[in-house]
């Protein structure tokens, strides 16, 4: 006769207390794991929430982004390269830089390994008097475009003006007469009318384009330019004239850019405004979801105690209705001299087994729940997403753990009993 | 080896709330030896049985002492002390006092617990004396009275004790199975053991060679 053989038969002879055992144990456990579930199931469909958003969100910004790199294409992306110290309210006021820098500039740069600037146009400007037709003109020395030395070869988007050449305005054209292969002379020299350009409406209309190397020579000015023209500049930023500006800088120190086209600018602002509203939509659904997990972690922080607790009392309750029914047995054993440590470790060896097979059964309970409320409850997580082997090996632990605890103080009530006291009164 | 019990000015009251103690054992003292069949006779409510549970250990007395075979019970502690009563002291109940969920030959060998080894053999031999052989695999509730106490007795003398302590111990029993157990309780003394046995029944009583009545935790004439 062993001690592990009256703890089997014990078990076989009270069934209903062991099964009650074993049933509190294996709700708690169930409890506690599909408490957990539920969590990780909240917490994952929160995740995807938000991935969803962001994904949405950087997909709607990438489509943004494509519009504003067609309309830039479209647009050109221009800026204006000025002389350092030249006041900009003066380039406003009178449409061009009164200040010079070298021409070498715009070659510096052509032979830079700059990549956000393409097509690079140097020009002298000058408001003067056409002394032959006496009236107010614009004086644009153009030289074509500078070839970059790196990169694929850009087609042209401008033509150079030939040395002997003259470019007119409509106004210029209508004005004075003059037609495409007609002879002008400007300042005692004789050019030929090569082109002359639709109305525009601009200052355009009242500008004489002529040969770079010729304006600076009759202007007084050689190797000066006012500016520089640069043209479908490459943008990856949405602070496109930050990212330029600091390459040029790097190149040209001290030179003034800035943008020439403001709608495709326009756009990329209501880009990153976009941006940015959409990022703090983000956020604002971040921390909603982010307060409900905390909601939901606090509930199941007070459910899976108030389980834990109910299973123990239900255990101790259980093992006090035991050991008072098993009075007379108790103290017969102890009066044929059983220790009262066997009596002790019996009740918690036997509360350690319930435990156990609860445990099992809970976190078999758990896996059917999982399988039959998948779809319904579970967002159709699997189990393997849902519930962590550690937290199921840490319930087949603990509820051992818990039930012995719970079941110390009738074991202990059982240990204690005076065999005396129970037989002197059968 | 011999056996002996001696029980020297033992006295043992219960306190009771609000009212006076009752003293169950009052200067007692009791003798007995290896052949030694006891009868102790009295009323009810005379101490008989706390004779009983002091002689075993089971029960402090308040002063004197209970020395089983030269050693003193008040010396030991209660592990010591159970130790020492499952090697040799044993009880036989009027109730019987089985385990309801183990069988006839588990019953016998629940002393195995206490005594940390046991033999299949020794109890089926017992079992056989007691003509229970046939019953050994049957549950208490499938027994007679008189079986069951055989079953109780095989139990005692399984244990191995030299001193067997029974109070009432035909108290159930028709005269048939009365006349079993007396017979037993007989032969175990005859073998050298003691048998203190508390008792109203005059047939138990014959079987007893040495008569002692109680009254008031005393011995009386």
């Amino acid at each position: 006769m062993t001690l592990f053989k009256l703890i089997r038969k014990e078990i076989g002879h009270r069934k209903i207390n062991f099964g009650l055992s074993i049933l509190a144990v294996a709700v708690a456990a169930a409890a506690w794991l599909l408490s957990d579930a539920f969590l990780t199931s909240a917490n994952l469909q929160s995740e995807a929430l938000i991935q969803e958003k962001v994904e949405e969100t950087e997909k709607h910004m990438k489509k943004l982004e494509d519009d504003i790199r067609k309309s830039m294409k479209g647009l050109g992306f221009n800026i204006y390269i000025f002389p350092e110290g030249q006041d900009l309210s003066e380039v406003y006021s009178q449409g061009y830089a009164s200040k010079t820098m070298p021409e070498e500039y715009v070659y510096k740069l052509a032979n830079s390994n700059i990549v956000t600037v393409n097509h690079l146009l140097p020009t002298l400007t000058r408001s003067l008097e056409w002394p032959e037709h006496k009236r107010k003109i614009v004086l644009i020395g153009i030289r074509g475009q500078v070839p970059k030395s790196h990169g694929k070869p850009k087609k042209p988007l401008v033509n150079p003006v030939a040395e002997n050449d003259m470019v007119l305005g409509y106004e210029l054209h209508k004005s004075l007469g003059l037609k495409v292969g007609d002879k002008a002379t400007f300042m005692g020299r004789e050019f030929t009318v090569s082109k002359i350009h639709r109305q525009r409406g601009s200052k355009d209309d009242i500008t004489a384009w002529i040969n770079l190397g010729v304006c600076q020579q009759l202007l007084g000015m050689e190797k000066r330019i006012n500016s520089i023209l640069a043209l479908e500049c490459n943008c990856a930023t949405v602070d496109r004239i930050g990212e330029i500006r600091k390459e040029l800088l790097a190149i040209l120190p001290g030179t003034q850019i800035i943008e020439h086209d403001s709608k495709a600018l326009a756009r990329a602002e209501a880009r990153n405004k976009t941006h940015e509203t959409a990022l703090l939509e983000i956020e604002s659904i971040k921390k909603q979801q982010h307060e409900l997990r905390l909601k939901r972690e606090n509930m199941v922080a007070i459910m899976v105690p108030f389980v834990a607790i109910l299973c123990m009392a239900t255990i101790a309750l259980l093992a006090f209705l035991n050991v008072r029914e098993r009075i007379y047995e108790l103290g017969l054993l102890l009066s044929l001299g059983v220790k009262t440590s066997k009596i002790l470790f019996a009740y918690l060896v036997k509360a350690c087994l319930s435990a156990l097979v609860g445990a099992l059964i809970g976190v078999g309970l758990l896996y059917l729940c999982l399988n039959f409320g998948k779809e319904s409850y579970f967002n159709s997580h699997s189990a393997c997403a849902l519930v962590q082997s550690s937290k199921v090996i840490l319930i087949i632990v603990a509820m051992p753990v818990l039930a012995m605890l719970a079941t110390w103080l009738p074991a202990l009530w059982a240990a204690q009993t005076d065999p005396a006291e129970v037989l002197r009164h059968d | 080896m011999t056996n002996s019990i001696e029980i020297q000015q033992a006295s043992k009251a219960y306190q009771r709330k609000n009212q006076a103690p009752v003293q169950a054992l009052d200067k007692l003292d009791l003798k007995a030896e290896s052949g030694d069949f006891i009868a102790v006779l009295g009323p009810s409510g005379c101490g008989k049985s706390t004779l009983m549970l002091s002689a075993g250990g089971l029960l402090e007395v308040d002063s004197g002492q209970v020395v089983i075979n030269g050693q003193d019970l008040s010396q030991l502690s209660s592990s010591q002390k159970a130790e020492f009563r499952a090697k040799n002291v044993a009880y036989v109940y009027q109730e019987f006092h089985l385990i309801p969920y183990l069988n006839v030959i588990d019953n016998v060998r629940i002393a195995d617990l206490a005594l940390g080894s046991g033999s299949e053999q020794k109890a089926e031999e017992i079992l056989k004396k007691f003509g229970l052989a046939e019953r050994a695999q049957h549950l208490p509730s499938e027994l007679s009275v008189g079986e069951q106490q055989r079953v109780a007795l095989s139990r005692a003398i399984y244990s191995g004790a030299k001193i067997i302590l029974a109070d009432e111990p035909t108290g159930n029993l028709d005269s048939e199975n009365a006349e079993t157990v007396l017979k037993a309780l007989k032969d175990f003394t005859e073998e050298g053991g003691i048998v203190i046995m508390v008792t109203h029944d005059d047939r138990a009583v014959a079987y007893a060679a040495k008569k002692l009545s109680m009254s008031a935790g005393q011995w009386s004439a």
